[in-house]
């Protein structure tokens, strides 16, 4: 009996996100049936993010990676979403059965996809960020209308709180404040593959992973009791 | 000897760190101000024990799990109090 084609989405294409993506499409790349990858990001690739980030090109970070990713891995299917997400579009852009990886810079971008997601029946979600020398991944998991993984705002009000500042408006502004580090971006997406793999093979032990790379530490953190993990997809 | 657990410990966890203290009886508001200083603790992280929101004056149980949630990492920004 064929499984059912996984489907990926990948929200956010910067430090995480582009980091993230070409490890990811190596991953799925072995899969049967070949899974479908959908990168999703509206912002475009300049010269001052190349500190962090590679893309061959400059212009809009999610048609360049798929370019890139379609060539070198010809058994994915590869879609590029210029866009970024916004209430208007997040119903269209994740859907039931969707495995959503949330590699964004924004509180208000996570509670709008946490949000629409906790309607869902089916879905799991996997949300990384950091912070300059330490970071977090968050694990959320609906499987049959049922919560087994906490939504994305259930204990983080900075993220239910959230204004509505969302890209293209005001987050240039921050890029230059506040200078992220290549290592730690590295050591989030790392961490959120680690997450997307144990999900797949259905033996999530955690909900969230906070991580720092001056410590060299990462502490796995279970909230609502492990009835809620393992065999949880 | 190895002792393998003990009925008076709580775990506090708070980001990387992670500890077992013997904190039975006491109130989590007392916890969030001893340990504030040494881990980082900010006033305005959630306290969680066993997965349910408390309130400072929630006192702890043998076996208690408490976190005091760190705030979700966004966009690079240096954090007040360093590592946590």
């Amino acid at each position: 009996m064929r499984s059912r084609r996984l489907e990926v989405k990948v929200i956010g294409l910067g430090g995480i996100g582009s980091a993230l993506v070409p490890f990811l499409a190596r991953l799925l790349d072995a899969r049967e049936p070949p899974p479908r990858l959908t990168l999703i990001d509206g912002d475009e690739f300049q010269a001052h993010n190349r500190v962090r980030q590679a893309f061959p090109a400059y212009g809009n970070k999610a048609i360049i990676l798929t370019g890139e990713i379609a060539r070198t891995f010809d058994r994915l299917s590869v879609r590029a979403v210029p866009a970024y997400v916004r209430e208007e579009n997040v119903a269209s852009l994740v859907v039931e059965g969707d495995y959503a990886m949330l590699a964004v810079d924004n509180h208000p971008t996570r509670r709008i996809v946490s949000d629409h997601c906790s309607s869902l029946r089916d879905v799991v979600v996997i949300s990384g960020g950091n912070e300059l020398t330490d970071g977090n991944v968050q694990v959320f998991i609906r499987r049959a209308g049922e919560e087994r993984c906490a939504s994305l705002t259930r204990y983080h009000p900075e993220i239910a709180r959230a204004g509505d500042l969302l890209p293209a408006e005001g987050c240039d502004l921050r890029t230059s404040a506040e200078p992220q580090l290549l290592v730690t971006n590295l050591a989030v997406a790392s961490a959120m593959l680690n997450a997307f793999h144990a999900c797949l093979e259905g033996d999530i032990a955690y909900e969230e992973v906070y991580l720092d790379i001056l410590a060299g530490k990462m502490n796995p953190v279970v909230r609502g009791g492990t009835r809620w993990l393992r065999s949880a997809p | 000897m190895v002792t393998l657990g003990t009925m008076s410990s709580v775990t506090v966890v708070h980001g990387i760190h992670r500890l077992t203290l013997p904190l039975v009886g006491r109130a989590v508001g007392g916890v969030r101000h001893s340990l504030a200083p040494v881990l980082n603790i900010g006033a305005d992280t959630m306290a969680v024990v066993n997965g349910g929101m408390v309130g400072e004056d929630y006192v702890l149980a043998p076996d208690d799990l408490l976190e005091f949630v760190r705030l979700a990492g966004e966009k690079g920004k240096v954090r007040d109090g360093g590592r946590g």
